[in-house]
C-alpha cells in the first residue's frame, strides 16, 4: 500500500482541474491557437464528444483510468465538474454549513441515465444537450463567459483609443442569440444555486456520464478507503464531501458517487482516511470497510442510518430536492420548447428557408444526430455565420448551430468549424474539398432586385460571390445597367449574396438549404497574364 | 437688454454657427496636404515594379515632404476588401502599401496606420493579401476597422443622398491619409479606383447599394478632409470578374501607377488607362461625371499638369 502524504493529492487535483479549465476555456473564450491541439485533445476526450465520434480507444482509455482511478474524471477532466467548483470556491459563505451523508438517488440516477441513452439511441435531442456536461459547459462559456471577455476587452480598447496596439482592438459580441443566453443565464443561476445548497449533487445524482462512470467506479482499484482502527468517527470527512458520499459512522464510502475530490484527506487529523490499493484488490483480506457499496450493503447501511440520522425527514427532504431538480430542468427546457415552437410557426408561414448546416456536416440527418450543440462552432467562427437555431432544424435540436447570413457569411477558405468539432458533426474538409461542396442552393427574386425595382447599380452579391455562381450581366432593359445572373451548380451555399443584398426586408437573393449537401462545380483559378503595355491611353 | 447687446448676440450667434465647433473643426483638419509647387499634378508611370513606380512618381509630385511632416500621424488606406492573395488582384499590392509606409517613415511621420472595412473576414483579409506582413515588416502597423465603435459620424454638406457617413476615427484623427486603391473592374459599378476605395473608410455601405451607389460614392468623396494624394496601384488588374479575384476570373500584369491628389482626374486616367485591355468608356462609369459636379475633381485631363514616365 502507498501512503503518500494527503495533501499531494489535493494539489495534483487542483492542478490538473486548472490545467483543464484553462485549456478549455482558452477553445471557448478566446480565438488565438495557443495550446489549441491540447485544447482538442481535451475537448475531443469529453466522454459525450467521444461517444458521438465513436474514437473508442479514447472511451476504453477512459473507462480503464475509472476501473482504476475511480471517478477521478469528475474532478479533473470534467469542465461542468470544475466550474461548479469554481463557483463553491468563489461564492461559498466562509462558514458554510456542514455536510452529511446522504443515500444515494437509487431510482432517479438509472431513470435519468435511460432516458439520456435513448436520447442518444433515438436520434440527438435537446435532452442531451441539456444533460451532457461538456455541452452545458459549453453553452454557458460561449454565451456568458465569452460575453464578459469581449465587454472588458472592449471597455479597455475605449479607453485607449488610438494609441492601442493591433493586438488590442474591439471585439464584436459573439452570435449568440437571446434564447442561447437567457438558457446559459438560468442554467448557471441553477449551478449556482445548486452547488450552495447540495454541493456536487448535480454530479453524484444527476449527470448521466457521472451514473456510468459511477457503475465504473464501484469497482475501482484505487479508492478512498478507512483505517478502521484509526477513525475516532469526528466526521471531519463526512463534512466536507462534495458530494455527500461517505458515512464516517459506518465508516462506509459510496464509491459510485465519489469524484475523487480528496478533501477528506487532509482534513483528517487522525491519518484514518487514505487514498490508495484497494484492500480487496491486494488481498489483504478481512477489512470489511473496505467493500464497495454493492446493492446488498447499501440496504443494510440504510438500515444503520434509520437508527442514526432518523431517515424519514431525510427521505422526505431527498424526494423534494429531486422535484426540485425536475423542475428546474423542464423550467429551462419548457421556455425553450415554446420559443422554438414559436419561430418554427412562423418560419412556415412565410416561404420556408431551409436552414444550412456548415459544410463538413454532409448533411442535416449526419448534423443532428451528432451535434451536442456545445457551441463550440459557435464560438470559433470568423465571420459569425454560425449561430444557434431556435428550431429552424426542428423543436429538438434547439441550439444546434445553424448558418445564419445576417451577421455574416461562409468565408470560403475557412474550415475552422470543421477542424475543431469534437463530436464529429462537422466533419473535417480540406480547402479544396470545401470549394466542392454545396450546403445550399442560391436563388434569386429579379422583381425585389435594386437594379429591377429604382433602375439602379448595385451588384453588392456578385461581388462577394466567391465562385463565380452569381455575376452581372447586362440588363436588357437598361443597357447601361448590369443585373445578377445566378448559377445555382456553381453555389457552394455560403451566403455572401444574401449578407450583402441590401434589399430589406426580404432579401432579393436568397440561399436555400440543401438536406444532403451536393458537390458543386468549380471553376479553374485564374492564370496572370502577362503583358507588355506601351501606351497610357490617354 | 439694448438693441446693441442684441445684434451683438445675433452675430455672435451666426459666426458660431458659421464657424464649426471646434471638435469638429479639428478632426478634419489636415495638414499635410500643401500646394502644388510647380511639379506635376498627375504622375502616370509604366513598366517598373511597384515601389520604384512609387518612388519616382512621389518625386515628380514634389516629394513625399509635401504630403508628410515630422511627427504626423499618418493612415493608409488601401483596397483589403477580399480574402484574396496578392496574384488574384483583388487587393492593393502590398509591396506598394509597405514602400509607402517606408517613404511616410522616412519623412519623420511619428507613426503609420493601415486599415480598410474589408467585405470578407478582416483578419483573413489582412493576412492572405500579404499587406498585414508587408506593412509590419516596413514599420507600420495595421487597425481593426471591423467594429462599429471605431467610427464617428460626420456630416456632408455637399453631398446630394448621402448627407452624412460613419467614418473610420483614424481617418479622422490622422494627420494626413493616403487612398490606396487597385484598378479592378467590378460588376455593379463597372470600374473601382480611387473614388470607390473610400466605401472602405464608411462603416453603413448598405445604404450606398440601396440608394444610388453611383452618386453616394460621388457623395463620399465630397468629405470634407479628402486623401492627401490618391495612389493608384495598376500592377496586376482584375480585367474581368472584379472585385472579387478567385476562381474564374482573369488577371493581367499591366505593371502600372497612377497618383493625383485629384480623386476624379486619377480614376479617369486609370480607367482610360483600362480602356485598352477591355472596353470601358468613361460615361459609363457615373460616379466620374456625379463627383465633377459635385467639383470633387476633373475629368478632362488636358487641363492638369500630367507627367508620363516609362521605366
Amino acid at each position: 500500500m502507498w501512503k503518500w502524504n494527503s495533501r499531494l493529492f489535493l494539489f495534483v487535483r487542483r492542478f490538473c482541474a486548472a490545467a483543464v479549465f484553462l485549456l478549455l476555456s482558452l477553445l471557448f473564450i478566446s480565438t488565438s491557437s495557443v495550446f489549441l491541439q491540447a485544447a482538442q485533445c481535451v475537448a475531443a476526450l469529453q466522454i459525450i464528444p467521444a461517444l458521438m465520434t465513436a474514437s473508442w480507444l479514447g472511451l476504453i482509455l477512459l473507462a480503464l483510468a475509472t476501473l482504476l482511478f475511480g471517478r477521478a474524471y469528475c474532478s479533473f477532466f470534467c469542465p461542468l465538474g470544475i466550474l461548479q467548483d469554481l463557483l463553491a470556491r468563489l461564492f461559498a459563505r466562509r462558514k458554510r454549513k456542514h455536510r452529511h451523508f446522504r443515500p444515494p438517488a437509487k431510482l432517479m440516477r438509472p431513470v435519468i441515465a435511460v432516458f439520456f441513452a435513448a436520447a442518444l439511441a433515438f436520434g440527438n435531442t435537446v435532452l442531451v444537450t441539456l444533460l451532457d456536461p461538456y455541452s452545458l459547459y459549453g453553452i454557458m462559456a460561449v454565451n456568458l463567459f465569452k460575453q464578459g471577455w469581449t465587454a472588458l476587452n472592449n471597455a479597455l480598447v475605449q479607453y485607449s483609443w488610438f494609441a492601442s496596439l493591433f493586438v488590442l482592438y474591439p471585439l464584436p459580441y459573439s452570435n449568440l442569440t437571446i434564447v442561447s443566453f437567457l438558457t446559459a443565464l438560468a442554467l448557471l443561476a441553477f449551478f449556482m444555486v445548486f452547488v450552495l445548497l447540495r454541493g456536487r449533487e448535480y454530479c453524484s445524482s444527476i449527470c448521466p456520464v457521472g451514473t456510468v462512470l459511477g457503475w465504473l467506479g464501484r469497482y475501482a482499484l484505487f479508492r478512498v478507503r478507512f483505517e478502521a482502527n484509526q477513525c475516532t468517527h469526528c466526521r471531519r470527512c463526512e463534512q466536507v464531501c462534495k458530494t455527500s458520499c461517505i458515512d464516517s459512522g459506518a465508516l462506509q464510502i459510496d464509491y459510485s458517487r465519489c469524484v475523487l475530490c480528496f478533501n477528506c484527506l487532509p482534513v483528517c487529523s487522525h491519518n484514518a482516511v487514505h487514498y490508495g490499493l484497494s484492500k480487496l484488490a491486494s488481498k489483504a483480506g478481512h477489512d470489511s470497510t473496505c467493500y464497495p457499496v454493492g446493492k446488498e450493503k447499501t440496504e443494510q447501511v440504510e438500515d444503520d442510518k434509520v437508527v442514526l440520522v432518523g431517515i424519514n425527514a431525510d427521505r422526505r427532504r431527498f424526494v423534494g430536492l429531486h422535484l426540485a431538480v425536475l423542475a428546474a430542468i423542464s423550467g429551462v427546457g419548457v421556455p425553450l420548447f415554446a420559443q422554438a415552437r414559436k419561430v418554427h410557426a412562423r418560419a412556415t408561414e412565410k416561404e420556408a428557408q431551409v436552414a444550412l448546416t456548415p459544410p463538413g456536416s454532409r448533411s442535416r440527418a449526419h448534423f443532428i444526430r451528432h451535434c451536442t450543440a456545445c457551441q463550440l462552432c459557435v464560438a470559433r467562427c470568423p465571420t459569425r455565420v454560425l449561430r444557434p437555431s431556435l428550431g429552424e432544424y426542428g423543436l429538438l435540436q434547439i441550439l444546434q448551430p445553424r448558418m445564419d447570413f445576417g451577421l455574416g457569411y461562409c468565408n470560403y477558405d475557412c474550415v475552422i468549424c470543421s477542424e475543431l468539432c469534437p463530436s464529429g458533426a462537422i466533419l473535417p474538409l480540406s480547402i479544396q474539398e470545401k470549394h466542392e461542396t454545396q450546403t445550399g442552393n442560391v436563388h434569386f427574386i429579379q422583381h425585389l432586385c435594386v437594379v429591377e425595382s429604382k433602375l439602379q447599380s448595385c451588384g453588392a452579391c456578385a461581388e462577394h460571390c466567391p465562385s463565380l455562381a452569381v455575376k452581372m450581366v447586362t440588363y436588357n432593359k437598361a443597357p447601361h445597367l448590369t443585373i445578377p445572373e445566378i448559377t445555382p451548380d456553381l453555389c457552394v451555399g455560403c451566403g455572401a449574396c444574401e449578407h450583402a443584398c441590401p434589399v430589406l426586408p426580404d432579401k432579393a437573393i436568397y440561399v436555400q438549404g440543401l438536406l444532403r449537401h451536393q458537390k458543386a462545380r468549380i471553376l479553374p483559378r485564374g492564370q496572370q497574364i502577362h503583358r507588355q503595355m506601351d501606351s497610357f491611353g490617354f | 437688454m439694448r438693441r446693441r447687446d442684441i445684434l451683438r448676440a445675433i452675430a455672435l450667434g451666426g459666426a458660431a454657427v458659421v464657424i464649426r465647433p471646434f471638435g469638429n473643426f479639428d478632426v478634419l483638419a489636415q495638414t499635410g496636404s500643401g500646394a502644388a509647387s510647380g511639379s506635376a499634378d498627375l504622375v502616370a508611370a509604366l513598366g517598373g515594379d511597384p515601389a520604384e513606380m512609387l518612388r519616382q512618381a512621389l518625386l515628380e509630385l514634389g516629394g513625399i515632404e509635401r504630403f508628410v511632416h515630422k511627427g504626423n500621424r499618418v493612415v493608409i488606406k488601401p483596397n483589403i476588401g477580399w480574402d484574396n492573395t496578392p496574384e488574384e488582384a483583388g487587393n492593393s499590392n502590398p509591396e506598394l502599401v509597405a514602400a509607402l509606409v517606408r517613404h511616410c517613415l522616412g519623412a519623420g511621420a511619428a507613426k503609420v496606420s493601415v486599415l480598410d472595412h474589408t467585405c470578407d473576414q478582416w483578419k483573413a483579409c489582412y493576412m492572405n493579401s500579404g499587406i498585414e506582413q508587408a506593412v509590419k515588416a516596413a514599420g507600420g502597423e495595421m487597425l481593426s476597422a471591423d467594429n462599429r465603435s471605431s467610427y464617428q459620424q460626420v456630416d456632408l454638406p455637399r453631398g446630394k443622398i448621402l448627407k452624412n457617413a460613419q467614418i473610420h476615427k483614424a481617418i479622422l484623427e490622422s494627420d494626413a491619409w493616403f487612398n490606396v486603391p487597385v484598378l479592378k473592374s467590378h460588376g455593379g459599378t463597372g470600374m473601382t479606383v480611387s473614388m470607390k476605395n473610400l466605401m472602405g473608410i464608411v462603416w453603413d455601405r448598405g445604404f450606398f447599394h440601396w440608394n444610388d451607389l453611383h452618386q453616394c460614392i460621388a457623395d463620399i468623396c465630397t468629405l470634407p478632409k479628402p486623401p492627401v494624394l490618391n495612389i493608384v496601384d495598376a500592377y496586376r488588374i482584375l480585367v474581368k470578374g472584379g472585385p472579387r479575384g478567385g476562381r474564374g476570373k482573369e488577371v493581367v500584369v499591366a505593371k502600372g501607377l497612377f497618383a493625383s491628389t485629384d480623386m476624379v482626374a486619377v480614376d479617369t486616367a486609370a480607367i482610360r488607362f483600362f480602356n485598352q485591355l477591355r472596353a470601358m468608356p468613361l460615361e459609363s462609369i457615373g460616379y466620374l461625371s456625379k463627383g465633377e459636379e459635385l467639383s470633387v475633381g476633373t475629368t478632362h485631363l488636358d487641363s492638369l499638369a500630367v507627367k508620363r514616365l516609362k521605366i
